[in-house]
């Protein structure tokens, strides 16, 4: 452990409380919307640690799609649910399930622990990364020769989770009435008729 | 690492100086609440019914439909600052991931997510 200077142990140091801190303002927090500002600190700390990690790329996707855009979606869905979702601290198998969780959380976090404590000797002889490892140029080498069908798989992925996302936000938003009165109001051809019944049987199914 | 010292100081010196001006603004700003002061503020008069209103689903799928788009152009970055070197298998890999997702757009746009009103 002779590499490390000063100022790598202090970040690392506020890094890791950043996360900690983070993580327990989010499970900790009464209101959602805290919550969700707990999970951006955590995932800012964990950015400062990929950025130690000479993940640098990673860095940079840590805080442009998660702090960016995915905690701007937890906040949308927080506010579509309104004050008066609750979690279900009283229901039935809560308790079980959390403490089941956290026996979990435990077990593994044990494990980590002495798994590094036996391989100590070869994690400090591993050997340096290459230059321009988890750089930007670094990651396009390896993602568009070497990965390029993870790659492609990615794309598909990304195709299904607009599809989904449009079929579930779409689905939801028709209105049981509206759908009948169209169905009613317009003298209709045989396939718009079987697309307001789909909406009807939806709508039946939703409500 | 250490390059990216003057990145880390910023975030320090914007933590700092939040923390300093909500303090100061709390220890130093003049309290004094009476009851009108303390109700809510609704052009003058009373406020009623309740203070949630609940947004549009159609955020929630603008913001999915951004976050979608936003990691195609974040894996789009890495694919320019070495696109020389890659040369047309690159060229080929990324055509044939944006095409996917040109479908995935057409979709969007064949379905009318992408409008507000409908």
């Amino acid at each position: 452990m002779s590499g490390i200077g000063t100022f790598d142990l202090l970040f690392f140091g506020l890094t890791t409380l950043l996360v900690l801190l983070g993580g327990i303002g989010t499970v900790a927090a009464k209101n959602p919307i805290r919550g969700a500002m707990g999970l951006l600190t955590a995932i800012v700390g964990i950015a400062g640690m990929y950025l130690q990690l000479a993940a640098e790329f990673l860095a940079a996707i840590q805080i442009i799609v998660y702090a960016g855009a995915v905690v701007v979606l937890f906040l949308f869905v927080i506010m579509l649910l309104g004050p008066q979702a609750t979690t279900s601290a009283g229901a039935a198998g809560t308790k079980v399930s959390r403490y089941f969780g956290a026996g979990v959380l435990l077990v593994t976090s044990v494990g980590a622990m002495s798994l590094l404590w036996r391989t100590r000797t070869e994690i400090a002889a591993l050997p340096k990364l290459p230059p321009g490892h988890g750089t930007i140029e670094g990651i396009g080498r390896e993602l568009f020769t070497t990965h390029i069908v993870p790659f492609e798989l990615s794309g598909a992925l990304l195709l299904v989770a607009v599809v989904g996302a449009v079929a579930v936000a779409r689905g939801k938003q028709i209105d049981p009435t509206s759908a009948v009165k169209v169905a009613v109001a317009k003298k209709p051809t045989k396939q718009a008729s079987g697309e307001a019944e789909a909406h009807t049987a939806h709508a039946k199914e939703a409500g | 690492m250490s390059s990216y010292l003057p990145l880390f100081l910023l975030f320090l010196i914007a933590a700092v100086l939040a923390v300093v001006l909500f303090t100061l603004a709390t220890v130093l700003g003049p309290k004094n609440p009476t009851p009108e002061k303390l109700m809510p503020f609704e052009c003058g008069g009373d406020s009623e019914g309740s203070r949630f209103v609940r947004p549009s689903v159609k955020f929630y799928l603008t913001a999915i439909l951004f976050v979608v788009f936003d990691i195609e152009v974040v894996l789009m970055y890495p694919w320019v600052v070495s696109f020389k070197s890659l040369g047309w298998m690159g060229f080929v890999t990324m055509a044939s991931f944006v095409s996917l997702l040109v479908v995935a757009l057409a979709y969007v746009w064949k379905k009318g997510a992408l409008e507000w009103e409908k």
